[in-house]
């Protein structure tokens, strides 16, 4: 038995299987860190892509520039996405109780899904596309995006439009993309909201108010 | 193997065909295409409103609580389009005629004119597409006033006249009371 035990072979085989246990141990240890930097780095990859402005007031800025050429500047632009708005969310719920702020401030949070400005100022212009032509070409623009306008409004050099996705249905999830073109001065607001709250907050501010007859 | 996947295209290409003719909707009876309109090119007023059943069901899973009455009216209708396009020397020619073209289609399709109103420069015409003698269609509502602007509405959809007053009654909206009222002695 000790023969054995000594045996040259046995005490390779003994010296390969301790390495090969190490040899395991560092292979799980790397993916470990490996999977848990992966995951961190997507978190914080998608936390930034989430204050990019979204993909319906892009098309909409896009289609307006092409539409009003010149040289356009922003003033403002951001977004935040459904992300940083859950952790927004889920914050305020934590410290709720610390931060002094009115209860109707926790219907607007709990409403807050995501949502994208835009602030644009032109300085020099170019010979734009008359009002109905920028329409149309906004439109074709939501269009191949499944929005569609519900509101048109057009008065001296003022012109607002409101888009809604095609197949609105769910007050959980309601959207709505705003444009506003003044002259030389473009607001984009595109909201994605949960309707639940605000109609919870509108009902207990009605029952209070009389109704005109 | 080939036979099913013969089979199988030609299943997926049918079922295709099929959900097609399902889903494409024919307009209803109600609709009226009032066509496109541009912005005066003046800077007059433009106002355009288009609102469909999608968003409609929206707004009644809204107000059914707080309004029920509302959402009632609201639960019939199908969409709601409303054009309201200022008037200046350089469009009011062709959108008078255009107007004219309208009521003179809406009046050879079978609608029934229940009120006409011309007072104060303005022309007034309310239209009616009824469905037997209890419901109405559609509703379109032609006004011209040719210093002022044209409007056009076509509200689509299963419009009770009771309903229509009811509404005008409860919220103090004349024109609706006085619709309303006109749709029930027409019915």
């Amino acid at each position: 038995m000790n023969a054995l035990a000594t045996h040259p072979l046995a005490t390779y085989a003994a010296a390969t299987h301790s390495t090969a246990r190490r040899g395991f141990r560092w292979r799980w240890l790397v993916l470990t860190i490996g999977g848990l930097t992966t995951l961190a780095a997507v978190f914080f990859i998608t936390l930034l892509l989430s204050f990019r402005m979204g993909g319906e007031a892009r098309a909409v800025r896009h289609a307006v520039f092409a539409a009003a050429p010149g040289e356009w500047s922003p003033k403002i632009e951001l977004g935040v996405g459904r992300l940083p708005a859950w952790i927004a969310r889920t914050g305020f719920h934590l410290f709720e109780s610390r931060l002094n702020l009115p209860p109707e401030a926790r219907f607007g949070v709990d409403a807050f899904r995501s949502a994208d400005v835009g602030v644009y100022q032109r300085r020099r212009s170019a010979a734009s596309s008359s009002p109905g032509a920028m329409f149309a070409d906004v439109d074709q623009a939501m269009d191949e995006r499944d929005w569609e306008p519900v509101v048109a409004v057009q008065e001296g050099h003022q012109s607002v439009r409101v888009f809604v996705p095609k197949n609105v249905s769910n007050i959980r999830d309601a959207q709505a993309c705003v444009f506003v073109l003044e002259r030389d001065e473009l607001v984009i607001v595109s909201a994605r909201l949960n309707l639940e709250p605000l109609l919870e907050l509108a009902s207990s501010k009605l029952h209070h108010l009389p109704f005109p007859r | 193997m080939r036979t099913f996947q013969r089979f199988a295209a030609s299943s997926a290409i049918a079922l295709a065909c099929l959900s097609f003719q399902v889903f494409a909707e024919e307009p209803s009876a109600g609709f009226v295409d009032f066509g496109k309109f541009t912005p005066p090119s003046g800077g007059g007023q433009f106002v355009e409103v288009n609102v469909k059943s999608p968003l409609i069901g929206m707004v009644i899973r809204l107000t059914e609580k707080a309004e029920p009455e509302v959402a009632d009216l609201l639960r019939g209708l199908h969409s709601v389009r409303v054009n309201v396009i200022g008037l200046d020397d350089a469009n009011r020619a062709e959108l008078g005629e255009r107007l004219l073209k309208i009521r003179a289609e809406l009046e050879s399709k079978g609608w029934e004119r229940i009120v006409t109103v011309q007072e104060k420069g303005q022309d007034v015409g309310v239209y009616l597409k009824q469905r037997g003698e209890e419901a109405v269609e559609g509703v379109v509502v032609t006004v011209i006033e040719p210093n002022k602007e044209a409007v056009l509405v076509n509200v689509v959809g299963d419009i009770r006249p009771e309903k229509i007053a009811l509404l005008g009654e409860k919220f103090g909206i004349d024109p609706l009371k006085k619709l309303g009222d006109a749709t029930k002695k027409k019915s």
